[in-house]
């Protein structure tokens, strides 16, 4: 078996704030194998976005870090600045929400491009122009001769986040992590980014870490998927057992709250009731207990661990995992629809609406 | 089924919901903690929304509260304040209470300086005024004692700051916020308006009106209107400001959609939201008046005698300053002491009302 | 488009024909100026923001405004409601013509049309309290009593999912679904007939939405409400809308029934738009045909000539660029504006 080109184990990170530490992160691990494309789904703080920048080292120096993140065997956390520079761009490429983060608003982008080819390959300015050209190409930019001399802000959002794209693959990394990279743009627009992102793991052979709230880009793209709440993993595993078998409430009711493009419309929609969880003195139990309908008492006392749902083993990188007291009924489907249809039931249930 | 906590805090779209935390102090790391929206990738900069701390609040608590709580814990602005108001109520105190007034001629400096000695001759005395236990500040040449002159001018330059920064705050704030609000020529004309004294040199009007109206009137009251007449044009300007990129907010564009009529957005709305910098300036508006009205009095045209103002006594007691020093030293010190408590309330004010505004807290 | 006579019985009062729109708009032109020149600040061109667009909504039913940025959908809201005057054109709500009202009439009018912002924390003053704020309608239309006002403020808290008892706190103690239905509340308490909603779940989290779509159906059953729903989130429109517009560059492409729209798409952008949705199921989404449009969507400054949506169309031909197709029925069983409509069923 391949070596994974990412380890995070049991990564932690807290803020300390004026109203207490915020837990962000409580405890995440997960591996990423070469070529492999891993979604985080996740709503408002959940964590995920927080996990990332973990990796990448680009949280503010109060926030303290505990656990691992090897990348190719090496640890990242703790690196400095200057050590961490080799690592962003050319071993882990950065694609955030505002592709302004990453391009330079007074350089044309062929000038972007071209250092970044540069600095990879040995060739000559002409062969790096070509390159760009090229990869510019691939990633849908009409007119690539003529729009290599443009500057950023000569290009729509979709446009920019395609050229940020095409720098990633330039540096050509084993590593494209893509943080909210659509969730800015219009339907159509995704789909134009998405593409370019298909295009930039054949080139590159890369793995891509996808991190975003949207379920339908994890389910078009993604070969596993993790899902976090209350900066925790809740639930780990392939994209077709998550999504068709989930096997923590969370998940279930997440997935059966979306409204469906492919349904007629007529069925109500399930919300999960409450809101996300305060990251500021979290009470003890599994953060989800308080909207979960399922919940028990051992649900608010003792924090579910990850197990191991439909055979397979905790240590198997592919099993499918949930982290519930109740996850084998979950999983199979014993429990029946979980959340509740309409208010009357919420109302029964005593939860105030989110 | 337990009930889930029932006041939820959002913090936005990627941002962490805070829900009622414990009351605590603002520490030093706080401050660090970086805003949403900033877009460099370095470390210690780029993170998502941690929120600000209106969403980690979480109590029922009006504007004025909030902003109220946070400048009683900063240290240099309470004291600054406790300081203020010390030296105003000693000044009116004294006013009271002294055995002295302030346009009193003692005799103590006739005994002090000169005397007939034995042989009929005048002899200079031991001091020539020097704060003694009987003149804590001093005595100047005709005989006034200093400490009941300065406590005088004190109380007369925070009656004129006060009163400047009033009229100010009033004719600024209304000519920004009709300006601001409404757009289109009314702006056009009331900026333009501005502009025009903006441009005037401020000091070199004050003294030509000063001039005139001193001759006439006396008393600080027409020193002040003079000075606030001309004072309220940097607030207007700000208050503009604040009202144009108000006007766009959904809430003011959802008051207008049901039907609200323009005064009641301007004053329910949007004032409340602006007062933050209004109240911040119109402090500072004080500051600037002390300065200004000392220096109208030092070169003579401000506030005549009998009535006392501290700029006054600097320009008497300006060619002593070496001989005799109270006679300078005092009325300078006591300017310096004002403005400076001024302007640490008003930046206390400024970090009350905003505590974003200023990120790196040394 | 529907008929909408009104037949005078013979007693002289009218009776309405079932489904008689509430809201007619018709040619609706939409633009903003665009200035320049440093000194003069004279007009330089024109956003095209909404081009003449024709539709008709029918009371308790909800019509969804859908497309991109850009396309017009936001604003064509806002002049509907007169929040911006409309260049030229009619909005017609209950046969009386809204863009001529002036002031005090168009005041009178709001109490039955009302608007919900797409932002929550934007679109509540964050200085006054959520009580203050929801019973503000009443008090500036002169309805409020110190006996009445607490109580339909109590009630319309209720309706829309939240406790009475939170009147006395800010906004930015609730959650972002909480202050969405607070905005709802403020919005509901003149008791419209018509409300206007700007993307109200699209700044909400996935799991917050489904409780807030929720609501606007139950309000919709209970009050008879009719609903222009302005949105980009397909997946949503199409659970909530009963007729569906599609916009492109500030004109209506294509219009029909929420089964016309979404199985038998006619409109080559309308068949982009729909196979771009993702669909949270892997074999599904993984499996689907997949238009990938070519680039940008052209500046509302200068639209193409033509059809407008010709410089990213796969079928363009000459006559595309020289005449512009009209919203009419072709064949396809609902108005559609393309000189080459084909129904591809895009959505499995």
């Amino acid at each position: 078996m391949t070596e994974p080109v990412l380890e995070v184990d049991n990564l932690q990170v807290t803020f300390p704030t004026a109203d207490g530490d915020v837990l962000a992160v409580r405890g995440v691990s997960f591996d990423l194998r070469p070529g492999e494309v891993l979604g985080i789904v996740g709503e408002s703080g959940s964590g995920k976005s927080v996990t990332s920048l973990a990796v990448m080292g680009l949280l503010p120096r109060t926030a303290q870090l505990s656990g691992s993140v090897k990348f190719q065997g090496d640890a990242l956390l703790g690196r400095s600045e200057k050590q961490m520079m080799p690592v962003r761009g050319r071993g882990i490429a950065m694609i955030f929400q505002d592709p302004m983060t990453s391009l330079n608003p007074v350089y044309k982008i062929g000038w972007q491009i071209i250092e970044a080819i540069q600095a990879h390959q040995d060739v000559d300015k002409g062969k790096a122009r070509e390159i760009a050209i090229d990869l510019l190409t691939r990633v849908g930019i009409p007119n690539p001769t003529e729009r290599i001399d443009s500057y950023p802000h000569e290009f729509s959002g979709g446009m920019r986040q395609r050229v940020v794209i095409a720098i990633a693959m330039a540096n050509d990394p084993d590593i494209i992590l893509a943080d909210e990279p659509t969730t800015a743009l219009d339907v159509t627009v995704q789909a134009q980014v998405l593409e370019s992102l298909r295009s930039a793991l054949e080139v590159t052979h890369a793995s891509l870490l996808l991190i975003t709230h949207d379920l339908g880009v994890v389910a078009g793209i993604a070969d596993s998927v993790i899902v976090m709440y209350g900066g925790r993993v809740v639930e780990r595993g392939q994209v077709d057992d998550v999504f068709y078998t989930p096997a923590m409430p969370y998940t279930s009711g997440l997935l059966a709250s979306l409204p469906r493009l492919d349904s007629d419309g007529s069925e109500r929609l399930r919300p999960i009731p409450g809101s996300p969880p305060a990251m500021v003195d979290l009470p003890p139990g599994c953060p989800f207990a308080p909207r979960c309908p399922l919940s028990t008492d051992i649900c608010h006392e003792v924090e579910p661990a990850l197990v191991a749902v439909g055979g397979g083993s905790v240590e198997d990188r592919t099993a499918h995992l949930a982290a519930c007291h109740f996850a084998e009924d979950v999983f199979a489907g014993t429990v029946g629809p979980i959340f509740a249809a309409t208010s009357e039931d919420l109302e029964d249930a005593g939860v105030e609406a989110g | 089924m337990t009930r889930p906590p029932t006041t939820q805090s959002d913090l936005g779209g990627s941002g962490y919901p805070g829900g009622p935390p414990p009351r605590r102090e603002r520490g030093r790391w706080a401050s660090r903690i970086p805003l949403r929206g900033t877009k460099v990738p370095v470390a210690g900069v780029d993170t998502p929304a941690l929120g600000d701390e209106h969403g980690l609040a979480g109590e029922a608590k009006g504007q004025f509260r909030i902003v109220a709580g946070r400048y009683v814990h900063n240290r240099r602005a309470m004291g600054s304040l406790i300081v203020f108001l010390l030296l105003f109520l000693t000044s009116v105190l004294v006013g009271w209470f002294w055995k002295y007034g302030y346009a009193e001629i003692t005799k103590s400096y006739a005994r002090a300086t000169f005397h007939i000695g034995p042989n009929g001759t005048l002899i200079a005395g031991k001091s020539l005024g020097a704060p003694s236990w009987d003149h804590p500040f001093g005595v100047d040449p005709i005989g006034h004692d200093v400490l009941a002159q300065v406590m005088q001018g004190t109380k007369t330059e925070i009656f004129t700051a006060v009163v400047v920064a009033v009229i100010a705050t009033l004719i600024g704030t209304t000519i920004g916020a009709l300006a601001g609000y409404y757009g289109g020529w009314a702006e056009s004309l009331l900026m333009r308006f501005t502009d025009v004294i903006l441009v005037v040199p401020l000091l070199v009007i004050l003294i030509v009106l000063a001039n005139r109206f001193t001759k006439t009137a006396s008393g600080w009251l027409p020193i002040a209107l003079v000075i606030a007449l001309l004072a309220w044009t940097y607030l207007a300007r700000l208050v503009r400001a604040d009202f144009l990129s108000l006007r766009e907010r959904d809430f003011v564009e959802a008051a207008r959609g049901l039907g609200a009529p323009n005064r009641r957005i301007i004053v329910r709305h949007m004032l409340p939201n602006a007062i933050g910098p209004i109240i911040v300036n119109a402090t500072l508006t004080v500051a600037n008046a002390i300065i200004l009205e000392s220096t109208l009095s030092f070169l003579g045209l401000g506030i005549q005698p009998p009535d006392v103002s501290l700029g006054q006594l600097v320009a008497a007691g300006e060619g002593a300053a070496t001989t005799q020093w109270w006679l300078f030293a005092f009325p300078a010190g006591f300017i310096v002491a004002l403005v400076l408590c001024v302007n640490f309330i008003g930046d206390g004010l400024r970090e009350a009302f905003d505590p974003h505004a200023k990120q790196e807290r040394r | 488009m529907t008929d909408t006579e009104l037949d005078p019985a013979p007693n002289g009062s009218a009776l309405e024909v079932p489904n008689a729109p509430l809201l007619e708009v018709r040619d609706l032109v939409k633009h903003f100026p665009v200035r320049g020149g440093s000194i003069r600040r004279h007009k330089i061109g024109d956003v095209h923001a909404v081009c003449g667009i024709s539709f008709d909504l029918e009371a308790g039913r909800t019509l969804g405004l859908v497309g991109e940025s850009g396309c017009g959908k936001s604003t064509t809201g806002r002049t509907v409601l007169q929040l911006t005057r409309p260049t030229s054109g009619s909005v017609r709500y209950d046969g009386t013509e809204l863009s001529t009202l002036d002031g005090r009439e168009l005041q009178r009018m709001r109490r039955q049309i009302q608007f919900v912002f797409q932002d929550p924390y934007a679109s509540l003053d964050p200085k006054m309290t959520v009580g203050l704020q929801i019973r503000e309608p009443l008090e500036v239309h002169g309805l409020w009593t110190k006996t009445s006002g607490p109580k339909a403020v109590a009630d319309v808290l209720k309706q829309v999912g939240l406790s009475p008892s939170h009147v006395n706190r800010y906004p930015n103690e609730f959650s972002g679904g909480q202050r969405q239905r607070i905005g709802i509340a403020r919005a509901l308490i003149l008791r419209p007939r018509l409300l206007v909603l700007d993307e109200p779940v699209s700044a909400l989290d996935v799991s917050i939405q489904a409780g807030v779509v929720n609501l606007l159906e139950d309000l919709q059953q209970e009050m008879g409400l009719t609903y222009l729903f302005v949105a980009h989130d397909l997946s949503v429109v199409r659970h909530i809308c009963h007729r569906v517009a599609v916009m492109y560059l500030g004109k209506i492409v294509e219009i029909g029934d929420r089964a016309d729209i979404y199985d038998r798409p006619t409109h080559p952008y309308t068949q982009a738009l729909l196979s771009a949705v993702p669909i949270p199921d892997p074999h599904k989404e993984r499996a689907r045909k997949r238009i990938v449009l070519e680039g940008d969507v052209p500046s509302p400054i200068n639209p193409p000539t033509g059809c407008r949506f010709r410089t990213r169309c796969w079928k363009a031909q000459e006559v595309c660029a020289n005449e512009e197709p009209a919203l009419i029925e072709r064949g396809q069983g609902h108005p559609v504006a393309c000189h080459f409509p084909e129904i591809d069923r895009v959505v499995g």
